[in-house]
């Protein structure tokens, strides 16, 4: 059954009637990307001027879900893509992109927080001062209360609860008690043992799973607070 | 200049991979850059679940319970759907985001207001891209009779134009939506982006390099790995409701992923001698492999060989 189209893209149209597609896809994109603008923009903005930023500048290496420096290929699946990446150069050739050393210290001086980018030969950057690291991790060791303790962390993409059991005053164990964001708490199961290494809340960000990240933070942060 | 920010992700049922050439250092920077992949990534997910045929729960399956009433949909769905149907009208049908055929094959013949087996099915024609109606001013959808919409070809090409905008910041990066690209700037080594079109059938070997920047590069072939509740059916020649079979492959060079993505799919149903020549009406550039391997490359080609 032929169906009228008096109203359907007639401006698109060309003489012979043809759409010009380049134009229509332009429009399309434009007119997607301002109707959901807002809404993406407000929340990215917020990370941007540190509504989510929860602790003091620091040298943390983020954990990145992928690396974050040219000295790792590119690990594009083979199979379905038709780009072939110039592979990168070795570490000792880069500049200076590899983030400064962590200096994570645990003031018990059992554990060292290692960080997941390769170190570089020497660091190019100015790095913040580790005493700032180091005195934020020794204000949150303060002799805590033996017992479990659970507490929520929000996120745009929903709820973490987690619990930290404390044993002599330390963190022995913490882990997620529910996971009601959107997406699989997995994407950031490999930051949950820093908080027993580190003996604080200061877990790394996981990149790709902010939000996630976010919401196990303020969880543990909060767990921590009953155990004060 | 060195790529500082590399990440993968599953959405869409491939791997996603988004690359950000930049080297500032500085932890400022590094966050810039973060924050802006994560937004990219989040358009891929926004389209997939507006635009997913399988979730129940998605803006396309409650706007295709809806017949013969207009729908005002969300922009985004709004927009996918109008470029479907115009890339149907282009092609003739060639390309065509319904599957009314395929549905009818599968029985679903069902009166869809009284539930009785509607017994003229079997001679009505199968519903086509003609049986949705767009009103522009209004922006809404009608559906003229039950279909589903497949949004395939035309919401990953709609994604990957909507995360490189949100890139647009930055002057060099990478979107790698398994193997539909969208390429910005230079490479990480300084030089115009490098793909290897791909021999449709030897993986591993490619059969031209070519070197783009700004431009996206979209491939339909008959060897791709979908998701596993993709049936392929785009592939589909909707004229005939049979596989396409002269081609192996098509390859697109746009400006924008949605154009090229939907093209490559297009010119893979239309074969050489028709994919070209909608190619060149279009003003894009694309190479089509056939499925006795001859190379048809269009006129504006070569101006990318490396």
């Amino acid at each position: 059954m032929p169906t009228p189209r008096t109203t359907h893209m007639s401006r698109s149209r060309d003489k012979r009637g043809s759409i010009n597609l380049t134009a229509l896809g332009s429009a399309a994109v434009i007119a997607v990307y301002s109707a959901g603008y807002l809404r993406t923009r407000s929340a990215a903005r917020k990370f941007e001027s540190g509504e989510f930023d929860r602790r003091p500048p620091s040298t943390a290496t983020p954990v990145a879900t992928a690396p974050d420096s040219a000295t790792h290929a590119l690990a594009v699946p083979t199979p379905m893509d038709t780009v072939v990446m110039v592979p990168a150069k070795p570490a000792a050739q880069t500049r200076a992109l590899v983030p400064t050393a962590s200096v994570h210290v645990d003031t018990t001086g059992t554990v060292d927080s290692v960080p997941s980018a390769p170190q570089a030969p020497a660091p190019p950057a100015p790095s913040a001062p580790a005493a700032d690291t180091v005195t934020a991790v020794a204000d949150s060791v303060k002799r805590l209360k033996d017992g479990t303790y659970k507490g929520w962390g929000t996120s745009r993409h929903g709820d973490i609860e987690a619990a930290v059991e404390i044993k002599a005053g330390r963190i022995v164990n913490a882990y997620i008690t529910q996971c009601l964001t959107r997406y699989s708490c997995d994407r950031i199961a490999v930051i949950i043992p820093q908080v027993v290494a580190r003996q604080s809340a200061e877990v790394d960000f996981v990149s790709g799973a902010t939000q996630s990240t976010n919401a196990f933070y303020y969880a543990i942060l909060e767990a921590l607070s009953k155990a004060k | 200049m060195t790529a500082v920010h590399a990440h993968q992700t599953t959405v869409m049922g491939t791997v996603l991979s988004i690359q950000i050439v930049d080297d500032r250092a500085s932890r400022p920077a590094r966050r810039a850059r973060e924050a802006a992949i994560e937004r990219a990534v989040e358009w891929f997910r926004r389209v997939e679940s507006d635009c997913s045929r399988f979730d129940a729960r998605s803006e396309l399956r409650r706007l295709c319970a809806t017949i013969d009433k207009p729908i005002r949909p969300g922009a985004l769905l709004f927009q996918a759907v109008r470029f479907a149907v115009a890339v149907a009208e282009e092609t003739g049908g060639a390309f065509d985001p319904t599957v009314g055929a395929v549905m009818r094959d599968r029985g679903f013949d069902t009166h869809y207001r009284t539930g009785e087996r509607d017994t003229s099915s079997s001679t009505a024609e199968a519903a086509s891209f003609r049986d949705v109606a767009i009103d522009d001013v209004a922006r809404t959808i009608t559906l003229q009779r039950p279909l589903l919409l497949d949004l395939g070809a035309v919401a990953k090409g709609l994604a990957i134009d909507l995360a490189a905008r949100e890139l647009s910041e930055y002057e060099h990066f990478a979107i790698d939506a398994g193997g539909d690209l969208f390429l910005a700037g230079r490479n990480p080594e300084g030089e115009a982006w490098s793909v290897g079109i791909r021999n449709p059938r030897s993986p591993s070997e490619t059969i031209q390099r070519i070197r783009v920047g700004n431009l996206a590069v979209c491939t339909s072939g008959d060897y791709e790995r979908k998701s596993v509740s993709d049936d392929g059916h785009h592939l589909i020649d909707a004229r005939t409701g049979v596989s396409a079979s002269e081609s192996a492959s098509a390859t697109v060079v746009a400006s924008s992923a949605m154009v090229a993505d939907a093209l490559a799919t297009a010119a893979f149903v239309l074969g050489p001698a028709a994919g070209l020549a909608l190619v060149k009406r279009h003003r894009v550039s694309a190479l089509i492999v056939t499925t006795s391997l001859a190379v048809h490359r269009s006129a504006g080609w070569e101006q990318y060989a490396a």
